[in-house]
């Protein structure tokens, strides 16, 4: 949980996430900004939301798993996001809001790759889905 | 004499090489079967006029409709005032007509992706060369004022293009004698020239029609070409070049690349290639006009552009003829007919599959009523349906266990020809059946085993589209008839279907299936690598043979075929709703519907609110919509909400993790919904986060009337004349019928209720009663109830908008009624996906946690 950036009063350009499924302000908490590095583990391309796992190492040296939130598979893949995207292994960051019932999860907004690239996983109207 | 001979020799040599190198062992391809019949007169021309030549017949790029090019009455229409480009509708009727005066002796024809009609004018109005003196000359006689140029029109036959002088050129300039035109996906034109001149060659011009390479020079050596008649393109791009007098087809790459020759079919006047790369060439010379290729027989000859294999032949029934004799152009519909334009006897004619022979053959109807037909002569399956056949609790012979009767098998070779591992998987999956059938939660059936469970389905059919809408849990299939495939990798639960008319019979190619289905009860199963192919065939109008051929390499030692007979359901007038999952969690208590909205057996009726008359939708409905061969608005295809944030609250709204909307209600235009104040309390209580789990959508029910129009999801409207269905890609339908029926009794609540459609000008009316009061209007908790009367109207405004209005009269939660609107964004190159919400839904145990601990 150390590396938790808790970015205070700086609200992310993508802060209007949404699902076409279920509330998010009922499953996630716009007052926890998270931002974690790590390991993918797996990918899940899958409905009604996709998932992508990374194993976070703490400052304690213990290896968390924390599951990450995506847009539904079929919103992924009109944006033309594939699933090959995310090999398993890849160091990846990723940028999302905790999940409220204390588990290590949370939804997603920009997954970024070691080089600089970032790909938008996350859903609603981050992907222009709403006008 | 020396000089002659020593010149000669390499001459034949050179000849003699070239020809082995490229015939190889060509042996001429007669003895193929031919499945096809012919249907001499097919096509209708106006009263008084008589077929002249033709070598001109495309299909247009609806798929069906065929466009001719046709020389007058005779074979120039030089001093005529006929139009010479026609367009027939499938039915073989004369739908359209133009170019009269434009053309001398049009030749090719080409209809690009945007529908655009390209022709090939192939003489000119010189005095015509006498003898020998045309094989000497590479451009126009002198004289020459028109003809030997290139013509693009719109599908309504504007001239948009012209390409080439008005009597034409030599080159570096052209044409002279254009032969045929192809125009790339990408827009890049290429025209074949020279047919009996001195000239041979491929142009190639851009988009814009400016020249940016040619190639070929007359003769018959390799990159030499003599009288390029026709151009073909298969799915690669690769440029198929009938090289007509060297007796062979030359493939180039799109920059002028020799890749192949081939010469297995024939001498080419003509080919076409359908979207499936199959290759159909026309002969009408080997053995008549040109005696260099004897043994060959005249005909159409068909077969594989990928492996240039050749599979059938329908051959000239002319035997003996010096002249042109049998097509010289030739094209296939996205059915798979074939239409052949000739020259010689003047005349198109069409050739269709005779009845299929393949797997078991036709049934004669013993009895039974005829087969009902479509407009366009199809089988007409359109109805009620289901499974006559234990097939669900079993493909194979089995006993009775507990919730199974027995039943005996329905597969051709009687047990499953499982590999060893995969039987002792069945086993298992057998034993552990309660729990490991993916019924069990609900989850999608898949394909085969949605068609033979024991609920009924309705089929509807389209031009471009067959729909099949099931009872349980809502399923869909939508299988595209447009000659596509499948636009994405990604499995499915129910696969991807594409489907075709192989004579009255229905074939659908299943692919992209996941590995998570069974096919039945009895944990029979597949992997990935499942393939299924359907066969549909009526028997009479109140039965279909339904087979379906089992291909997966990874779990069966061969393929294998199981035969169910499908009956009519003459007795039920509609598809209700069997929502598994919903049905499941209620009963366990994992859903409880809010008392206050839904319906309780022997609730009274409620009387609707007085409403306000609402003014009939923008009556100036604009010139450009799409019409049915009835007569309405089409409002069939892919279809989207442009949905203003409607399933985050119906006002404007800009609030964080909520996306932003810019309000939908039309009326009331202040203050909000009209809510009676307990409603308005619930409201604002089901946007706590406890409340999140509660809303139906959380748990992949049905949207409802009219949510699940702008959940941020497509939908897929099918229509007919007696129908519109909406099929929502989150797995789910609406059935409306247009026949005036009435509404359910009271009793029977529907998640999507019963909705009865009406056109009202160009306006579909759709009125929705029988709701269940189970839905939420959206996710910040709007309310509505079992009461709700919902007025839809659907108004074509453009090509590809439809204005959409829902008026909602609930007396239970409002005190008035009122209205949303917002466009329909149609998008005819739209597939729908699949969502299987249910199959991985970690969101609801969140929110169960988050409700359950009171988390705020």
């Amino acid at each position: 949980m150390t590396r938790i950036v808790v970015a205070i009063g700086v609200i992310c350009a993508w802060a209007s996430i949404a699902s076409a499924h279920h509330s998010f302000t009922a499953e996630f908490d716009i007052n926890k900004p998270v931002k974690l590095t790590g390991t993918i583990t797996m990918v899940r391309w899958s409905n009604p939301h996709g998932w992508i796992y990374i194993d976070v190492k703490g400052d304690d040296g213990k290896v968390t798993n924390w599951g990450f939130e995506t847009a539904a598979a079929n919103a992924l893949y009109r944006r033309g996001t594939r699933p090959e995207d995310f090999p398993v292994g890849t160091q990846v960051t990723i940028d999302g809001y905790l999940a409220r019932n204390g588990t290590p999860t949370a939804t997603s907004g920009k997954l970024m790759f070691a080089d600089g690239r970032a790909i938008t996983i996350g859903a609603g109207a981050v992907a222009g889905e709403q006008k | 004499m020396a000089t002659m001979k020593q010149l000669t020799a390499p001459l034949l040599l050179t000849l003699a090489v070239t020809t082995l190198h490229a015939q190889g062992d060509a042996q001429p391809t007669n003895t193929l079967p031919n499945p096809y019949r012919t249907i001499a007169n097919y096509f209708q021309l106006p009263q008084g006029r008589e077929w002249g030549s033709t070598s001109a017949v495309e299909i247009d790029r609806d798929g069906r409709s065929i466009w001719v090019a046709e020389r007058c009455g005779t074979n120039s229409c030089a001093g005529s005032n006929l139009p010479s480009i026609l367009k027939f509708d499938a039915s073989g009727k004369l739908v359209k007509s133009f170019g009269a005066g434009l053309l001398m002796f049009p030749h090719g024809i080409f209809v690009d992706r945007d529908g655009n009609v390209w022709v090939t004018d192939g003489q000119d109005d010189a005095p015509r060369p006498q003898g020998t003196a045309a094989n000497t000359l590479s451009g126009p006689p002198p004289g020459a004022t028109r003809g030997n140029q290139v013509f693009k029109f719109s599908p309504d036959g504007k001239l948009l293009m012209t390409l080439g002088t008005r009597g034409g050129a030599a080159a570096p300039g052209y044409f002279y004698q254009p032969n045929d035109v192809l125009v790339a996906p990408n827009g890049t034109i290429f025209v074949s020239e020279g047919h009996g001149g001195a000239n041979s060659r491929i142009l190639k011009f851009s988009k814009d029609g400016k020249l940016q390479k040619t190639w070929g020079t007359k003769g018959s050596g390799e990159g030499q070409l003599d009288g390029p008649h026709a151009l073909a393109m298969d799915s690669r791009g690769r440029l198929f070049v009938g090289d007509r007098s060297n007796n062979r087809i030359v493939i180039f790459d799109q920059g002028g690349r020799q890749l192949d020759v081939w010469r297995q079919f024939s001498r080419p006047s003509g080919i076409y290639i359908d979207k499936r790369d199959v290759i159909y060439v026309a002969d009408s010379e080997s053995e008549s006009v040109s005696r260099n290729h004897d043994g060959w027989k005249r005909g159409i000859r068909i077969g594989s552009a990928r492996d240039g294999s050749v599979t059938a032949f329908i051959p000239d029934p002319v035997e003996k003829t010096t002249g042109t004799s049998a097509a010289e152009g030739v094209a296939a519909d996205v059915d798979g007919n074939i239409y052949g334009a000739e020259v010689g006897p003047k005349a198109v004619k069409k050739y269709v599959r005779a009845q299929t022979t393949t797997a078991t053959p036709p049934t004669r109807s013993t009895g039974g009523s005829a087969i009902p037909r479509t407009a366009d002569g199809r089988p007409d399956m359109q109805g009620i349906w289901q499974a006559r056949s234990r097939a669900a609790y079993g493909l194979e012979d089995h006993p009775a266990h507990f919730g199974m009767p027995a039943g005996r098998s329905v597969v051709d070779t009687t047990t499953i020809p499982y590999q060893p591992w995969a039987a002792m998987k069945q086993r298992e999956n057998f034993e552990q059946r309660a729990k490991a059938d993916p019924l069990a939660e609900c989850f999608l059936p898949g394909v085969p085993r949605i068609m033979y469970m024991e609920h009924p389905f309705q089929i509807f059919q389209m031009r471009d589209a067959v729909a099949m809408t099931f009872e349980w849990q809502q399923v869909f299939r939508l299988i595209y008839t447009n000659g596509t495939g499948p636009s994405t990798p990604l499995p499915f639960w129910m696969g991807d279907s594409r489907g075709r008319w192989d004579g009255d019979t229905f074939v659908v190619d299943v692919t992209n299936h996941n590995d998570r289905t069974w096919f039945d009860m009895a944990g029979n199963f597949h992997s990935d690598a499942l393939r299924v192919v359907e066969r549909y065939a009526m028997l009479d109008a109140d039965t279909i043979r339904y087979q379906a051929t089992i291909e997966d390499p990874k779990v069966f030692t061969r393929p294998w075929t199981i035969s169910v007979p499908l009956a009519r359901q003459k007795e039920m007038g509609r598809v209700l709703e069997y929502q598994c999952r919903a049905e499941m969690e209620e009963a366990k208590g994992d859903f409880k519907p809010e008392p206050r909205t839904w319906y309780q057996k022997g609730s009274a009726p409620v009387p609707p609110l007085p409403a306000e008359p609402r003014p009939a939708a923008a009556a100036a409905t604009q010139s450009g919509i799409a019409r049915t061969s009835d007569g309405k608005p089409d409002l069939s295809g892919f279809t989207e909400a442009d949905a203003g944030g409607a399933n985050w609250g119906f006002e404007p709204h800009n609030e964080p993790f909520t996306p932003g909307g810019r309000g939908v209600l039309v009326d009331p235009k202040t203050g909000g919904l009209p809510y009676q104040p307990w409603a308005r309390a619930e409201k604002q209580d089901r946007t706590t986060p406890g409340r999140g789990y509660d809303d139906p959508t959380a748990h992949c029910f049905a949207g409802g009337v009219p949510r699940s129009l702008y959940v941020p999801s497509p939908f897929y409207i099918i229509q007919t004349p007696t129908y519109v269905v909406i099929l929502l890609e989150r797995m789910s339908w609406r059935i409306v019928p247009l026949d005036g029926r009435a509404h359910l009794p009271d009793t029977i609540r529907l998640w999507q209720g019963d909705s009865l459609g009406r056109w009202d000008g160009d306006t579909l009316v759709v009125e929705t009663t029988n709701l269940n009061g189970k839905t939420w209007l959206n996710e910040v908790g709007d309310v509505i109830s079992h009461a709700a009367t919902v007025v839809e109207r659907f108004t074509p405004v453009s090509a590809n908008v439809i204005q959409y209005e829902a008026t909602v009269n609930d007396p239970v939660v409002f005190t008035r009624p009122w209205t949303i609107a917002m466009p329909l964004k149609r998008n005819p190159k739209g597939e729908l996906l699949e969502v299987a919400c249910l199959e991985d839904n970690q969101d609801l145990l969140h929110l169960k946690d988050v409700k359950e601990r009171s988390i705020q």
